[in-house]
């Protein structure tokens, strides 16, 4: 057995912790700021055009939302998976989870050409779109991770806590299904309609989510001074290791699989070979960057025993989401709709040409304002509620480690 | 950390109070409409009775709306372009409500509207191109179908 | 009590016209009878409006369709190419093969099984009885998924505040449109549409608008006699639009 848990507020009074909520503050402005020039000027003051209908926010809000599933990690492997190591961080892992998705979720919302008629959004429903099916998914996940949270920090409902976490668990695999249906159910665009989307979006919430878990852990117990074990650490970094390797699978599936088929060489060949930008983030970013070199570090028997080397492969994963997000969503809508194949097109709409898409700084402001709220919400809830565990030292996760008289450093890595 | 709670929560009411202040401040005085923007309209007998109208213009439109656009159910009587037409002077802007005859009305009543973010501001005969004959045609067939009793009838509920 | 009822007759006669044939029917206090238009008057599901463009009478270079559309639903350029609203585009096209060129152009095409609107969240994208696919702007949010799902670059998203709209042809920041069909001539009865009008005015007559479902009609009989193609026909979406001479 774990040794007992204590959970405590963190203290909210030093001056880094007051730093880091202006920061956000500030961000939050910036985001605000840019909603409020889209909602004066219209979308033309963005870099989305009639081409590219979807930019840099959607890319930031899907980010936001993929992770918050993965987020979920650490609670569903204690819960679902009875690793009991993971148990201290259950509640942690809880949070994040629903503070990314509300992230997301008001990116989405500030990024509507009318934003102030979301009211429609939930009164006129229409039961065939897979966008509408995400609104239940997206408000049900908050829902139903807030009654976990909820049992785990409640003493009298710490036995239901499994049930929550199995609904929890199942919860986020469905959204996931839903984000990336998103995209896979669009037939029109040669990019998208693929069945293995939704499956490679759960993968990428698995391996984002831990990514983001990792830094926000690690940040958090340096923050706080509390005591945080290799032994959690290098769980986690050999989890993310082995997500990032699903990710790479799912994406080789997909680019083999269009490779096969002749109308598909087009878009194939402008994101492997000739799509300027995106080919140069998919071979370098998403895949050199954002995948082998964290493999690289996360696995090399010396490199990955250090904690900068595992926050580094933690931020290449990231970096690489981004990137891969980037060259699905900007990507799949620069390559121009083939809609008279064996004809060469062109017209004053942009038929036939690659589309051009500048990310503009009203959209980088509305994205990092998303996401500097999501981690506002965190810091402030931690300030008011147990969340945090007063110690992840070794022998707090695993009470055998306390038991031999070697140091943290010569711990066996974990799973 | 219980005492930095009550803290945090003696802020909450402070900033609700103070937005409120601000809000209100913010509302200038709001002349009522002048009543020649009501002179200069130029139907003399409106679709429905003036208590009618004032109550229940917003369920009419709503609900015309919907049959007009998603069934193709048009009725000249109960149309928006009908309302500006007749009621709105051609010289009126949405950028200046005094001037027009509804936005002067719901700026008054702080109501707001966004039908003028999309619907033109102005009669149809302020627009170069004048009312087609074809729409006097399709009334005047409408009006023979009224006198016909072709009709259905739906029922509206209100509060 | 009576009075309430007595207003509610009252009203009931002036919305009516004809208060004889309701004056014996009983109205719960607060609720007041509207009269819609007669049944005739809506689109009628029988019908299912269409488009038939002959590309081989359509002449390169002309724009007279886009034009006269634009015109008539007061879709202006703000000289931001990008982001400007086109509901009706010329597309040149040249065969790799053969370098044959010729062109055509290309609008919502109103599909029978609309992707646009299996996506809309809200049902805004939706598809009338008669078969006209048309954005509800009173319910459509601005999330542009149709404008993904749409497998012919017909929509259009509104990017900035508008004025001076065409009382028919309502438009506004921040939702989406496209091509109604000249959905307020269908409506008036006129049996044409402003890219058709100006087509046959220029002589070209390479368009043809009517009812796909009415055999005696010209674009049913044309259709029957010369066939057609569909753009994008692997999509089984079964578009409205169909052309001759692709």
């Amino acid at each position: 057995m774990t040794a007992k848990t204590h959970f405590t507020e963190i203290e909210g009074r030093s001056p880094g912790y007051l730093a880091l909520l202006a920061g956000l503050a500030v961000l939050i402005g910036l985001g605000l700021l840019a909603a409020v020039l889209k909602g004066t000027h219209g979308h033309y003051i963005t870099g989305m055009n009639n081409q590219v209908v979807w930019g840099l926010p959607h890319i930031f809000a899907i980010f936001l939302i993929v992770a918050a599933s993965g987020a979920l990690n650490a609670a569903s492997f204690s819960s679902v998976f009875g690793r009991v190591a993971y148990k201290p961080l259950a509640r942690l892992s809880g949070l994040l989870a629903m503070t990314l998705l509300i992230g997301g979720l008001v990116i989405l919302v500030l990024d509507l050409g009318r934003p102030d008629r979301l009211i429609v959004a939930m009164t006129h429903y229409n039961f065939k779109s897979i966008f509408a099916w995400n609104i239940l998914l997206y408000t049900g996940f908050l829902a139903v991770v807030a009654v976990y949270l909820w049992f785990m920090m409640e003493r009298r409902m710490n036995s239901y806590v499994p049930v929550a976490g199995y609904v929890a668990f199942l919860w986020r695999l469905i959204l996931t299904t839903g984000t990336g249906s998103i995209f896979g159910f669009l037939v029109a665009r040669e990019a998208y309609d693929a069945a293995i989307l939704a499956p490679m979006f759960i993968a990428m919430s698995f391996s984002l989510g831990m990514a983001v878990f990792i830094l926000v852990v690690m940040a958090t117990f340096a923050g706080t001074e509390r005591p945080l074990g290799d032994l959690i650490l290098r769980r986690m970094k050999n989890l993310l290791g082995i997500f990032v390797a699903g990710v790479l699978y799912f994406v080789l599936a997909y680019h083999l699989t269009n490779l096969y088929a002749t109308r598909l060489h087009g878009i194939e060949a402008f994101v492997l070979l000739n799509g300027g930008i995106y080919t140069f983030l998919f071979w370098f970013v998403q895949i050199g960057l954002g995948s082998i070199l964290p493999l690289v570090l996360l696995f090399h028997p010396v490199w990955s025993r250090a904690r900068r080397v595992i926050a580094a492969a933690a931020g290449l994963v990231i970096a690489g989401g981004l990137a891969q997000l980037y060259v699905i969503v900007i990507g799949g809508q620069a390559y121009p709709l083939d809609l008279f194949p064996g004809y060469d097109m062109s017209s004053s709409f942009f038929d036939g040409v690659v589309a051009t898409y500048t990310p503009s700084l009203p959209e980088l402001m509305l994205g990092l304002g998303g996401t500097a709220f999501a981690f506002l919400l965190l810091a402030v809830v931690m300030k008011f509620l147990r969340i945090l565990p007063t110690s992840l030292a070794d022998d707090k996760v695993d009470p055998q480690v306390s038991s031999t008289p070697s140091t943290a450093q010569s711990a066996p890595a974990g799973a | 950390m219980r005492r930095g709670f009550a803290q945090f929560g003696l802020v909450l009411p402070a900033l609700l109070l103070a937005g409120l202040a601000l809000t209100l401040t913010g509302c200038g005085k709001v002349e009522p409409p002048a009543p020649h923007l009501v002179l200069e309209a130029r139907g003399d007998q409106c679709v429905e009775p003036t208590d009618v109208i004032r109550r229940d213009h917003m369920k009419i439109l709503m609900h015309e709306r919907d049959e007009a656009k998603i069934y193709g159910r048009r009725n000249p009587d109960h149309s928006f372009v009908g309302c500006v037409d007749c009621h709105v002077s051609p010289t009126a802007s949405r950028d200046d409500p005094a001037t027009h005859f509804c936005m002067a009305c719901h700026q008054f009543n702080a109501v707001r509207m966004d039908c003028f973010q999309c619907h033109t501001d102005q009669p149809s005969d302020a627009a170069p191109p004048k009312r087609s004959a074809g729409l006097e045609e399709s009334i005047e067939r409408h009006l023979a179908l009224q006198a016909d009793g072709i009709e259905t009838v739906q029922e509206i509920s209100t509060p | 009590m009576s009075t309430e009822n007595s207003a509610n007759v009252s009203r009931r006669q002036f919305i009516t016209g004809a208060a004889t044939a309701v004056a014996g029917l009983t109205v719960a206090p607060g609720v007041f009878l509207l009269k819609t238009a007669g049944a005739a008057n809506g689109a009628d599901p029988a019908t299912r409006w269409g488009l038939l463009i002959d590309t081989s009478k359509c002449a390169d270079g002309c724009t007279a369709c886009v034009r006269a559309c634009h015109e008539e639903n007061g879709v202006r350029s703000l000289g931001r190419p990008k982001t400007d609203a086109q509901w009706i585009r010329k597309v040149n096209l040249t065969e790799r093969e053969t370098g044959h060129q010729h062109s055509l152009p290309v609008m919502c095409q109103h599909c029978e099984k609309p992707p646009c609107v299996d996506v809309c969240p809200t049902k805004a994208s939706f598809i009338r009885p008669d078969g006209i696919v048309l954005v509800n702007k009173h319910t459509c949010i601005g999330c542009r998924y149709c404008m993904m799902a749409c497998p012919y670059k017909a929509r259009s998203f509104i990017h900035e505040p508008l004025t001076d709209q065409k009382p028919h042809s309502p438009r506004g920041k921040g939702t989406v449109e496209s091509c109604t069909l000249c959905v307020h001539k269908v409506d008036r009865g006129e049996g044409t549409t402003a890219c058709v009008e100006a087509c046959n005015k220029d002589g070209h007559r390479a368009m043809v608008f009517g009812d796909l479902n009415d055999p005696s009609s010209e674009i049913a009989q044309r259709l029957k006699q010369e066939g057609s193609t569909a753009v994008r026909a692997d999509l089984r979406l079964n578009p409205a639009v169909r052309y001759q001479g692709i």
